[in-house]
């Protein structure tokens, strides 16, 4: 793992977890991902990156809201851990601060 | 919630066993979650298909299961090992191996799709297993003159009326009309009148109009949707009028999808055949002697065509028995399954150039042999080897392999081979693909790889050789005894030797067959080539002519036009006639006979129409009499023969026939000539009795002999005089002996798809010999060491070690020979012109064979018979 930087995905995924709040789990996330940017990403890579950011301790998991749909299984929830919120902190801060060195005049009229 | 699909339980299970148990419960509920909400918006064949990429997404190194004590794992690692070794320490037999099979699975499969698309014509009808073809025979004092696609006209309609089984039928009938929009002339491909019903009878889909009523009125019009776009491009053809022949409008009123390119039927444009009938008389409808109609009966279900056709005989002697007898004729009639008629009829008035099913099963043969042989090279191989291979499969078993387990480690092994080699042949495919669809003359209608049949043809190649190749080696290796081995009196001859003897022998004897059988086609289609055609064809230009009307105007036009000709430099001479050689002859003459014969005695002629100059023209040569010649007077009454019809007339002498009278179609006419008989239709076809009959303007075809010196200026010019006269009449032309080739083009492209096919085939095998003989010459180099000690000579070494292998050539050079001859024989029946079979038919590819065993052979054994012994023997 090279060190603790965030992926755009991950970002993202970041991102909607915190959107979801309680309802932050794989397909709802895919779905988040795809309303939001419309970005087809397949379950099984929304899975790969929540697993890779449990690693990396920016989300928690637990079991939990079985429905029947689901076959009765239950949901395995994400929600962000304190790492996890200040490291979507940190890249907003990161951009925004990018944001305002640009130049008014390159953005004017480019 | 019902049962749960199939597709769920499979995937689940999957992943259960894969997947961290952790994390598995998230992923399924989400699989499934998903799988419910795609089934709201799309079929459940798409659901399916995503739910399974979906789920396959899965299968990553990621979400596996860490199971320390998995001996799968650890096994299936060590055979990736040891497979990848062996591939790696003997890369001449991998490549050979690989090669071979790579060769052999790209043509199998090109020769599978080839097959496959001729097999499957015809395939979009509706109802197709139902509906049958009448093809009609006719008979003249109980001998078969006659056959025709297109019959007559009444059968379809009698057979309704008459027969229970028959449920409908539709009738059609060729029209050579020209047709105008707006003083604006299309050229047609195939435009036929149709009978009212036939949208319905066949269930093709309409894009415009009622199927059931666009060709119910006279004067009505359905054109295909690419002609429809021709004339009237953007606008709406339906209630436009479009002229045919300059005299007879006729309405749009429907527009047809164009039909696919594999169907027995090609129209751009069909009349109603209400239409043909105010034309001709309603006879067109009911007539048993007037023949050129196809008709079409669909049966109901559930009917035997065999016992519906045993009816049939019967049934034409209650309908027109008498009329038959009068005649001293017979006919009869064969139901044509739809989907046959591609592959099983080349009768006369075809909708359009039918397959041939011989051709196609030869082809389908040898697409087998060259993938037999890349598989039976791999078992060789594989099982030749076996010496360096018995040591390790000892040490495995001594450490506790079980049979089972060393069968799973060789299956595993000729799996990794045939992936590889699926891989690069899939890579060839698609780079070949294209040309070899040029080399056959076919446009694919798909894109390729897209078809399923590219997937599953190549999967179905892979996994049949796989099974095929992989299992006897599998089961020969596992099978050694550790004891044996390991102690090192394990010797070369494993028992499999008589096997792999063989199997060499049949790689032979197929390469055998294809040697002969290219040899043979190239002969035939040489010795066609070189006949005597009694006929001029080269430098002829052919313009096809205007319809011309039986009035005045158009004989003056047709006059117009031959002046314009005669004083043009570019045109050195020329005729006009109903048919040009290389053509099939379109008039078919029934009841011709003498004036004094019974008609009872009548025979059936092909007729052709032309004016004086055609003879001559066309350098036909005159046995006795004269041509025609207008400084006789009218020519109108009299007849030029040819020595076939002279004897079909029953005359033993081509003198005998002159000035007899004859009677054809209601007229008295008077033989005037008798010519030599030439080749009308290709010289593979036996001749046929053709009459001259004279004609000032027939409909049919300018021949013209042009200046060379400079082709285009010389057709320029004709066009010029063309327009002069007919205006913007369809201007159609063609040189007469590409046209005749055109007659050779399927058997010259067999000829040269056989040729490809046998150098993959030879060229296989010796990978396979070339592979056996360096093993094998290396097994025996510590003997050929000791008798080179002994004092044997380089030329007795030789002898040796190539002698087993000439056997075995020789062998199948005698089994391949009957085996050939069978095939060679069939082939040739359907050239009535054809070589005689003689012995260096076989004796040629026979050379030819053994010449290649040898050479590939003698490269190890010169090699091995020269190396110095002391390097052989220095070990013991």
């Amino acid at each position: 793992m090279k060190g603790t930087n965030l992926g755009e995905l991950e970002e993202l995924v970041l991102l909607s977890v915190g959107i979801l709040f309680d309802d932050a789990y794989g397909l709802a996330i895919q779905k988040e991902i795809k309303e939001r940017c419309s970005r087809a990403i397949t379950i099984s890579t929304v899975h790969a990156v929540t697993g890779r950011l449990e690693e990396k301790g920016y989300l928690k998991a637990r079991y939990d809201g079985a429905t029947p749909e689901r076959g009765g299984r239950r949901k395995r929830l994400f929600t962000l851990t304190a790492a996890g919120k200040s490291a979507i902190a940190k890249v907003r801060d990161m951009r925004e601060e990018m944001w305002s060195a640009i130049p008014k005049v390159a953005l004017a009229n480019g | 919630m019902d049962k749960q699909p199939w597709i769920l339980s499979f995937t689940n299970r999957l992943l259960q066993k894969f997947c961290k148990p952790s994390i598995v419960e998230g992923i399924l509920g989400d699989l499934e979650e998903s799988y419910y909400e795609q089934l709201e918006s799309h079929g459940k064949l798409k659901t399916n298909m995503i739910h399974l990429i979906q789920a396959l997404g899965f299968l990553r190194p990621r979400f596996r299961k860490k199971d320390e004590h998995s001996t799968f794992e650890a096994m299936l690692k060590n055979y990736t090992t040891s497979t990848l070794r062996n591939l790696r320490k003997h890369k001449f037999y991998t490549f050979i191996n690989v090669f071979g099979l790579v060769l052999g699975m790209t043509a199998g499969f090109m020769i599978l799709q080839y097959v496959y698309y001729e097999l499957n014509y015809d395939d979009f009808l509706a109802n197709k297993e139902n509906i049958y073809r009448i093809q009609t025979n006719r008979y003249n004092n109980g001998e078969l003159t006659t056959q025709w696609a297109a019959g007559c006209a009444g059968v379809g309609l009698h057979m309704k009326e008459d027969l229970p089984e028959v449920k409908d039928f539709v009738i059609l009938h060729s029209s050579g009309a020209q047709i105008s929009y707006n003083e604006k002339y299309f050229p047609l491909d195939n435009p036929y009148y149709a009978g009212a019903n036939f949208f319905q009878f066949f269930s093709i889909p309409l894009l415009q109009g009622v199927d059931s009523l666009v060709l119910r009125d006279p004067w009505s019009v359905v054109l295909s949707e690419s002609l429809a776009e021709r004339i009237f491009g953007e606008e709406n053809p339906i209630g436009k009028r479009i002229r045919q022949n300059d005299n007879t409008d006729f309405t749009v009123t429907g527009v047809f999808e164009d039909l696919p390119e594999r169907s027995h039927m090609a129209f751009d444009l069909l009349y109603s055949f209400e239409s043909y009938v105010l034309f001709t008389s309603p006879q067109a409808r009911t007539d048993w002697q007037w023949d050129g109609f196809l008709n079409y009966v669909s049966l109901y279900p559930g009917t035997d065509p065999k016992e519906f056709s045993e009816k049939l005989p019967d049934w034409i002697i209650s309908r027109e028995g008498e009329a038959l007898e009068q005649y001293n004729a017979g006919m009869d009639f064969v139901l044509q399954p739809l989907t046959k008629i591609h592959l099983t009829s080349n009768y006369i008035a075809e909708i359009k150039t039918t397959g041939n099913e011989k051709t196609t099963h030869f082809l389908l043969i040898i697409g087998m042999f060259v993938l037999f042989i890349a598989w039976i090279n791999y078992i060789n191989l594989t099982t030749a080897r076996a010496l360096n291979r018995a040591k390790e499969v000892g040490v495995r078993k001594v450490l506790g392999s079980q049979r089972s387990q060393l069968i799973f480690q060789f299956m595993f092994e000729s799996l990794v081979l045939n992936l590889l080699a699926l891989f690069i042949a899939v890579l060839l495919v698609i780079l070949v693909f294209p040309a070899f669809n040029d080399f056959v003359g076919r446009t694919v209608p798909y894109t390729w790889p897209d078809a399923p049949f590219f997937w599953w043809g190549l999967s179905s190649l892979f996994i049949l050789g796989f099974i095929l190749s992989g299992f006897y080696p599998a089961f020969v290796l596992s099978g050694f005894k550790p004891i044996r081995v390991l102690k090192g009196r394990f010797s070369g001859s494993v028992g499999g030797n008589n096997l792999r003897r063989g199997l060499v022998t049949f790689q032979f004897l197929a390469s055998v067959i294809l040697i002969t059988g290219t040899y043979v086609v190239y002969k035939q289609m040489n010795f066609l080539q070189s006949q005597d055609l009694g006929v001029e064809i080269s430098q002829k230009m052919i313009v096809s002519t205007p319809v011309f009307g039986s009035d005045s105007v158009s004989n003056m036009k047709d006059a117009y036009f031959k002046n314009l000709l005669s004083s043009s430099s570019s045109v050195q001479a020329q005729t006009i006639s109903t048919e040009v050689p290389g053509r099939k002859v379109g008039w078919n003459a029934g009841g011709v006979r003498l004036i004094n014969q019974t008609e009872a005695e009548s025979n059936q002629y092909r007729l052709i129409g032309c004016d004086d100059q055609y003879l001559e023209f066309y350098g036909i040569e005159l046995l006795v009499g004269r041509t025609f010649d207008r400084s006789f007077g009218t020519e109108e009454d009299n007849v030029v023969f040819t020595e076939a019809a002279v004897a079909v007339m029953g005359f033993s002498q081509p003198s005998e026939a002159i000035n007899q009278k004859i009677y054809i179609w209601g007229d008295t006419l008077n033989v005037i000539g008798v010519v030599r008989d030439f080749r009308q239709e290709s010289p593979a076809k036996a001749y046929d009795p053709l009459i001259f009959r004279y004609f000032d303007s027939p409909n049919g075809y300018y021949s013209l002999e042009i200046n060379t010196n400079n082709m285009q200026a010389s057709v320029a010019d004709v066009q010029a005089n063309w327009e002069a006269a007919f205006g913007n009449k369809i201007f159609d032309f063609f040189f007469l002996d590409d046209h005749y080739n055109e007659q050779y083009r399927s058997e010259i492209k067999f000829g040269s798809i056989f040729g490809l096919f046998a150098v993959l085939a030879i060229l296989v095998a010796c990978l396979g010999l070339f592979g056996l003989a360096s093993y094998i010459t290396n097994l025996r180099a510590k003997e050929v060491g000791v008798r080179k000690v002994l004092g044997a000579s380089l030329n007795q070494l030789l002898r040796l070690l190539t002698w087993d292998f000439v056997k075995l050539v020789v062998l199948s050079i005698a089994i391949a020979a009957p085996i050939s001859w069978w095939f060679l024989n069939s082939w040739l029946q359907d050239f009535e012109n054809r070589i005689g079979v003689g012995f260096d038919l076989f004796i040629i590819p026979a050379m030819v064979t053994l010449c290649i065993a040898l050479f590939t052979v003698s490269w190890h054994t010169l090699r091995t018979a020269k190396l110095n012994p002391a390097d052989t023997l220095h070990d013991e």
